[in-house]
């Protein structure tokens, strides 16, 4: 019991840096409509950004608040600079998945060049964890869980209570309404660019705190049970997006316990096909459902 | 009822517009005039390029020859403008479609008709409730579960809400069962009372006749006839042209 407590424990750290990644992408994906396959990489570079400012400073909350910047200033540069001149000229979302994917590439490439293939370390104080109910967390361990509640309280109360979140929900329920009423939805669309890439940035410092060595490859091998909380969630929804990391963040972990840990991202990919074949048009359902509504 | 529409300074001109998608015209040198207190209908077969007119007076598509001008001191030239700049030159557009946003509330909706405006919003509300009884009723719920004329109702009184001095109105009876429809037209009727310009495309020419002040005829993209609603309801050439059936039938 205790072994599964533990391993379940882990679960909920799991699903709280799969959530962070998880609500930026969904809360992206419903304003903008199309897909982004570049977020991993908003998570690696803020992780690298980490390593090098441990050059300057060794106050990882210091480091990560420079990596969320970061990847906010990405993030924005990559809609303004690349998606938002496409937007003009294509409204194919197929276009704008291919370039999405190209970007991802050409970042990782660049990571690359600047700092090999190989893994890089973030050194992180070494800390036991301790006992707190069932389970067995770090003080990093709670932190993260922390945060990543308060997150989504947060992403609640801006798309409720504040004329910018419900100028996001409109654009997200209709663009061309949205500028009728008098929304400059493009200043919308950019600056949620800017708050989901913060939010990404915060994942991947929390990724990179939790994990320390890693390689340019961080957050592209987080985008699969990122893609999959979000779909085995529904689509667009903040909440949808929290269930789902919750069932993917606990179903890998504690399967990780009775098989082997090899095994995790296998076992994401069948939460998603398991979701998929219950609901046959999983993506594409809720593509069609969030645009036409 | 019917305002004395030759004696009022017209609010809305526009002068022989051409909008079109792509490069094609759809509607050419169109050109009408809209006072305050008065309603103007926009009438005509289906497919005739009224609700493309009305996307090129509100922005939503960009014309390609002609002016659209409120007129004021002094006058604002605003053809072309985005559609998210209309609003502050005093033009609504409410189209006849997507016209509210389904999964924000009612009062959501209204709120958006003031976005970026703080002050005075919630009075506005009281306002527009006041003109819409049936959306205080409902202002907790989701626009998705708002019956069509519901609906209808929220997307008025969202325009409303900016103290527009022209709305343009696509079928904003399209689909609404006969009560309802005249219940629309009450309140059209009341926002025209209440100094507003509006501008209305209706398919039941009989009954946008009826209550209009003045009326206009597209047909094929082009405007074939103007004048005075009541003139137009006895006029034996338009009654062959197209609307006989109608008249007939009503
Ligand atoms: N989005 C569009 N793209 C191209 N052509 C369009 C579009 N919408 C309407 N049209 C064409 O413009 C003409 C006028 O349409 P419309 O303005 O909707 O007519 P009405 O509102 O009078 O029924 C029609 O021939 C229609 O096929
Ligand atoms: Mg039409």
């Amino acid at each position: 019991m205790s072994g599964f407590g533990q391993a379940l424990g882990f679960g909920i750290v799991s699903a709280a840096l799969i959530a962070l990644s998880a609500v930026a992408m969904s809360m992206q994906f419903g304003v903008t409509k199309h897909a982004n396959f570049a977020h991993g990489e908003l998570l690696t570079i803020s992780a690298f950004t980490m390593v090098l400012m441990q050059k300057v400073t060794q106050n990882l909350f210091l480091d990560a608040a420079v990596g969320i910047c970061v990847s906010a200033a990405l993030a924005w540069v990559i809609n303004k600079t690349i998606l938002q001149p496409f937007r003009r000229v294509v409204k194919r979302l197929i276009i704008m998945l291919i370039v999405t994917a190209s970007v991802s590439q050409i970042v990782q490439s660049l990571l690359a060049v600047g700092f090999g293939t190989n893994y890089v370390v973030l050194s992180v104080p070494s800390e036991t964890g301790r006992h707190i109910g069932p389970f067995v967390w770090t003080t990093i361990d709670v932190i993260i869980i922390v945060l990543a509640i308060l997150v989504v309280a947060l992403l609640h109360i801006l798309l409720h209570y504040t004329s910018f979140g419900k100028a996001q929900r409109a654009v997200a329920d209709d663009v061309d309404l949205a500028r009728i009423v008098g929304i400059n939805s493009g200043a919308v669309i950019s600056r949620t660019w800017l708050l989901t890439g913060a939010v990404a940035g915060l994942a991947g410092s929390a990724l990179a705190v939790t994990i320390g060595t890693f390689s340019n490859l961080l957050g592209f091998t987080f985008l699969l049970v990122t893609f999959a909380a979000v779909i085995v969630g529904g689509v667009g929804k903040m909440y949808g997006a929290v269930v789902g990391s919750l069932i993917v963040g606990i179903v890998t972990e504690v399967s990780g316990y009775y098989l082997s840990s090899g095994y995790k991202q296998v076992i994401a990919l069948g939460v998603l096909i398991v979701v998929l074949l219950v609901r046959p048009n999983g993506f594409f359902a809720t593509f069609v459902a969030d645009t036409k509504a | 009822m019917t305002a004395n529409v030759t004696e009022a300074r017209p609010v809305l001109v526009v002068d022989k517009l051409t909008v079109g998608y792509g490069k094609a015209p759809i509607v050419r040198e169109a050109s009408l005039r809209v006072s305050a207190g008065e309603v103007a209908v926009l009438i005509g077969p289906n497919g005739s390029g009224k609700s493309t007119l009305l996307k090129g007076m509100a922005g939503a598509l960009t014309p390609m020859s002609g002016t659209v001008v409120i007129s004021g001191e002094p006058d604002q030239d605003i053809t072309g403008n985005p559609p998210e700049r209309m609003n502050r030159h005093g033009m609504a557009y409410v189209p006849q479609l997507a016209n509210v946003f389904p999964s924000l509330t009612v009062v959501e909706n209204l709120e958006l008709g003031m976005y970026g405006t703080r002050r005075g919003v919630s009075e506005r509300i009281e306002y527009v409730f006041a003109v819409f009884p049936d959306l205080s009723s409902a202002k907790r719920k989701t626009a998705r579960v708002l019956s069509g004329g519901q609906r209808e109702m929220l997307a008025l009184g969202r325009a409303l809400m900016g103290k527009p001095k022209v709305m343009l109105v696509d079928e904003p009876t399209a689909g609404l069962s006969p009560r309802y429809q005249d219940v629309v037209w009450e309140q059209l009727g009341r926002l025209r009372d209440s100094g507003v310009a509006l501008f209305v495309v209706e398919q039941n020419t009989r009954q946008a006749l009826d209550e209009a002040d003045r009326a206009y005829v597209l047909v094929a993209g082009q405007m074939r006839r103007e004048g005075l609603a009541r003139d137009l309801l006895v006029d034996e050439e338009l009654v062959r042209m197209f609307i006989g059936e109608g008249l007939g039938a009503g």
